[in-house]
């Protein structure tokens, strides 16, 4: 059965992120947020990361599941990575783990274990600062993601394959990405396509589309585009999803509308996810 | 009285590619003097939780120590062991994903026996996920619990929290059984990867469930096999076999 592989530090999963750093993300994102949509990526994909190297978490260590890059497109096609490891093609978890921009302190209220709630100071990393500047690339960024997948799945051919993530407003600048997504999506260890999501931030108001199965439900003709080019949820994710509460159905896909997508990283399998540990 | 004898085995490993010390599952058996009866449990730590492995440790050592006979005993023992595990986790200075971690708590499968001495022997077992206590007798499966065939084991078990809010309702999920054991007759008490494994050579036949029992009462090579070709899952593993002799 396909997207089965095991992911450990044996046969650490893949993630690649590419970014929309154009111009047009300085507009606002949505008529009722005060953030920038490059504001609202770079908060998500650092929740993704966090969240990544969380899922890495044991004990006081960080396991080297997973290894990850992030593309950025703008005014420049290339690695996104601030901080120590700028310039770095893929960082590994632990890499992430040790080598944050900053850190934002933070308070959070954890359980005591007799049914109140102590508070505790948190450390949030950055990994990504907002930037916004040139055009929006979108097919040069999933050429590069196409040589990474490829180098990746040659070292790696039994591999769970490649998780690809774009964030853009949508508006790529290079022409129409459908070609290059499929290119992309092509490239397949014995597990499994690479898998293509797409999180499409407008700014225009209205519910957010998690995961549709039509595009039927998309007004924006952007969004309809990504729609096209994102991969079906495979079984397994989908039932993650399930498990999950979130409203997926057979023929969703991996598309989400002015939504969370950091939910979507939850839907691997690594060991037991317990039924009463709800994300919080 | 006749009292009963007990060959008692017990296994832990960790996932291949991974050290013991990484190993998230445990198990405990107290130590008895001879002719008296046992106590044994395995616990497996949720893999996706922080400190798993420790709060395992915790629930098996709690049920030797003093074994659960019911529903409210389970509920009542648990704030004390997360007391236990809150000052070992948050008594040290943990990197900021450790901490995140943390606040979401640690889960666990668990699974006990206590055996009285007589012949036969009286036992009572207590499980709670996906771990699980089988009774073999003469190749075939006469009891497991909570799971009864291989293919009903999945990926989310309900499991026991550090977090009282997660608790609400397990005990619902708590199983309490018992049995009586005859003269070679086996008490197995697994996580869940080796469970599913012996009742998948169960359902295969006497065959295979005797030659696997029999490899795990003599030490390890079942598992590195089972490993070996596939038909065991690649995860930790504690188990302990009690075989009445």
């Amino acid at each position: 059965m396909p997207y089965r592989a095991e992911i450990s530090r044996r046969h650490p999963g893949y993630f690649i992120f590419i970014i929309d750093r154009s111009a047009s993300m300085n507009d606002q994102h949505g008529r009722t947020s005060d953030k920038s949509k490059a504001q609202s990526v770079a908060d998500a994909i650092n929740r993704i990361i966090q969240n990544i190297v969380i899922q890495c978490s044991k004990n006081e260590g960080v396991y080297d599941y997973f290894s990850v890059s992030v593309i950025g497109y703008g005014s420049e096609v290339g690695s996104a990575f601030c901080g120590p490891l700028a310039g770095r093609p893929f960082a590994s978890t632990s890499e992430l783990e040790a080598n944050p921009a900053r850190l934002e302190k933070r308070k959070q209220r954890v359980p005591d274990g007799a049914g109140g709630l102590v508070e505790l100071e948190v450390k949030f990393p950055i990994w990504f600062e907002p930037v916004a500047s040139g055009s929006t690339p979108m097919r040069r960024a999933l050429g590069s993601a196409y040589g990474l997948a490829d180098a990746w799945i040659r070292d790696n051919p039994d591999g769970y394959p490649p998780i690809v993530m774009n964030l853009t407003d949508g508006e790529s600048s290079d022409g129409d990405p459908g070609e290059a997504a499929r290119k992309l999506t092509s490239l397949k260890t014995s597990d499994g396509n690479v898998l293509l999501f797409n999180m499409h931030l407008s700014a225009e108001s209205g519910a957010a589309v998690l995961y549709p199965s039509s595009e039927v439900v998309l007004n924006d003709p952007f969004a309809r585009q990504l729609y096209s080019i994102s991969s079906q949820l495979p079984e397994a994710m989908l039932q993650q999803a399930l498990a999950m509460e979130l409203p997926v159905r057979q023929g969703s896909r991996g598309f989400v509308f002015n939504g969370d997508v950091v939910s979507a990283i939850q839907f691997l399998e690594i060991g037991t996810k317990p039924a009463n540990m709800a994300l919080r | 009285m006749t009292t009963a004898d007990f060959v008692v085995r017990a296994h832990l490993h960790s996932k291949v590619g991974e050290n013991i010390a990484d190993c998230e599952d445990a198990l405990a058996v107290a130590s008895q003097t001879p002719g008296r009866g046992l106590r044994a449990a395995v616990a497996d730590g949720a893999s996706s939780s922080a400190f798993s492995g420790y709060w395992a440790a915790l629930l098996t050592q709690s049920f030797v120590t003093a074994p659960i006979r019911s529903q409210a005993e389970l509920l009542a023992r648990l704030p004390a062991l997360t007391e236990r595990w809150n000052a070992h986790v948050y008594g040290r200075n943990l990197p900021w994903h450790s901490l995140e971690r943390a606040t979401r708590g640690a889960f666990a499968a668990l699974a006990g026996v206590e055996v009285d001495a007589g012949s036969p022997a009286a036992w009572r077992g207590l499980a709670l996920g996906d771990s699980c206590v089988v009774h073999l007798r003469a190749g075939a499966v006469l009891r497991s619990e909570p799971i009864a065939a291989s293919a009903a084991f999945t990926n989310d078990p309900v499991l026991i929290s550090t977090d009282a809010e997660r608790n609400a309702g397990i005990e619902a999920k708590l199983r309490l059984f018992g049995g009586v054991l005859m003269p070679g007759d086996t008490l197995l008490l697994a996580t869940d990867a080796l469970a599913q494994f012996v009742l998948a050579a169960a359902e295969a036949g006497a065959a295979g469930i005797g030659a696997l029992l029999g490899a795990l009462e003599r030490g390890d090579g079942a598992i590195a096999a089972g490993r070996a070709v596939g038909s065991l899952r690649n995860d930790d593993v504690a188990a302990i076999v009690i075989r009445v002799s």
